[in-house]
């Protein structure tokens, strides 16, 4: 049975996606400019989204891993699949150990971490084996509740904002800004190419290039009310000294006197965009593991996968500081993957549809791959 | 130990209610790679909830990409 979303459900698992870990990382350094370096940043996926947008037209109804074996073959193809697949164990299994490092710490410090692992790969495995419709749904459901919480402490907060604590804008200089923006280009905007494997269950018949349209846009949106409440209540320079930023500045919001302690919102709507990130990331893995293999059913990969996003995210580093120490240097580590492989796969599927048209050949089949 | 314990529960669950099931298609390569990657994987684990260190891809892209850009 072909699992189908629509655009509304489709919007909503990347805006969340997108959102992840930002909703309680905050964005970039947390400095009083970030929010002007969220803005540069979308403004530089801009060209990017088109070639996403622009390789996902070529083929409808494929997605990314389809659309590299039918441009380049069967060696080459599987090579940039095994590349990408690569990729997203690696960026999944971040994924993960970033999210249980936050229960660990913040909530439940006695608790192993390799159990909120389990909990969390248990439940976007399922997710996998669901299928594409159940992510859809469980998006759509729960964007609102998202939306509504940050509208609700923003709201609750603006009694404690200091909007001087933003003041003055562009303090940080333009290269600061720029540098800070081409991050968050990369962490989180570009990110979505991982969401282009998912694309083949998208409905053909709707406007599939305002997806990224819309699910980046209101990412943007709710990262910069975020990033923007967090500066103006605590402050850029209390900002940088924090892990998690959004949940301490939430914690200390209250509402009278009996409605305080807030931060568990913050702490169920990271762990709602987690389980949609890690469930996207295990989605593309078990894709890429299914094509590698040339096994038929993706959903038998999902344990498979899984297991392996487990164990890379036990080892992955010993302690949050080498994690810091990562992030550093992951935008020149993810540009290739998240920039450049696009690019060569557009250009590679615009030759091939210039010289279809020329040569019109018969469809590739891809059971042949 | 908790951690061995955790992972080899875990890991019976997912042989109890995944890897049984799968392993009544009818697909050998299916077989053979949920095998492989079971094992690997529940290794690699059991070493690591023993103590032993495992050497994790970070380290060598960090001094990789640290190399190129300083």
């Amino acid at each position: 049975m072909k699992e189908i979303i629509n655009r509304k459900q489709a919007v909503s698992v990347l805006a969340m996606f997108l959102m992840g870990t930002n909703t309680v990382l905050g964005a970039g350094s947390n400095s009083r400019d970030t929010w002007l370096s969220i803005l540069l940043g979308a403004l530089f996926f801009a060209p990017v989204a088109l070639v996403y947008m622009r390789i996902t037209n070529l083929y409808p109804g494929k997605n990314l891993y389809d659309i590299i074996l039918i441009v380049f073959g069967k060696i080459t193809g599987k090579i940039m699949v095994a590349i990408f697949t690569l990729y997203a164990i690696h960026v999944g299994a971040l994924v993960l150990r970033e999210f249980t490092e936050f229960m660990h710490i913040a909530a439940m410090s006695g608790t192993p971490q390799v159990v909120f692992l389990i909990l969390m790969l248990s439940l976007s495995a399922w997710m996998v084996k669901s299928g594409v419709e159940i992510l859809g749904r469980f998006s759509k459901f729960i964007l609102p509740i998202i939306l509504a919480e940050i509208a609700i402490t923003f709201i609750i907060a603006l009694k404690d904002m200091d909007f001087s604590n933003l003041m003055p804008v562009g303090h940080s200089g333009f290269g600061s800004i720029a540098s800070e923006a081409y991050s968050l280009f990369i962490l989180p905007f570009s990110e979505a190419v991982i969401f282009l494997t998912l694309y083949r269950s998208v409905k053909t018949d709707q406007k599939r290039n305002s997806i990224l349209v819309y699910g980046t846009g209101i990412a943007v949106v709710l990262m910069m009310i975020v990033i923007i409440r967090n500066i103006a209540v605590l402050g850029p320079e209390n900002l940088k000294l924090l892990y998690f930023p959004t949940y301490t500045t939430v914690s200390v919001l209250s509402l009278g006197d009996f409605f305080t302690r807030m931060e568990i919102l913050v702490a169920a709507v990271y762990l709602l965009c987690g389980l949609v990130k890690a469930s996207v990331f295990l989605f593309a893995v078990s894709f890429g593991m299914s094509k590698l293999f040339n096994v038929e059913n993706y959903k038998s990969m999902a344990f498979p996968a899984g297991l392996i996003m487990l164990t890379l995210a036990s080892i992955i580093y010993s302690s949050i500081s080498e994690s810091v120490e990562f992030l550093e240097i992951f935008r020149y580590y993810a540009t290739p993957f998240q920039v450049i492989l696009p690019v060569i796969i557009w250009l590679g599927a615009e030759i091939k549809n210039f010289l279809n048209k020329i040569n019109p050949k018969t469809p590739l089949d891809l059971s042949d791959l | 130990m908790p951690y061995i314990i955790i992972c080899l529960v875990f890991y019976l669950f997912v042989l109890l209610l995944d890897m049984i099931p799968a392993f009544k298609e009818k697909s050998i390569r299916l077989k053979i790679i949920y095998t492989v990657v079971f094992a690997a994987t529940l290794s690699v684990n059991v070493l690591y909830g023993l103590g032993f260190h495992i050497p994790s891809p970070a380290p060598p892209i960090v001094h990789l990409i640290q190399s190129i850009f300083s």
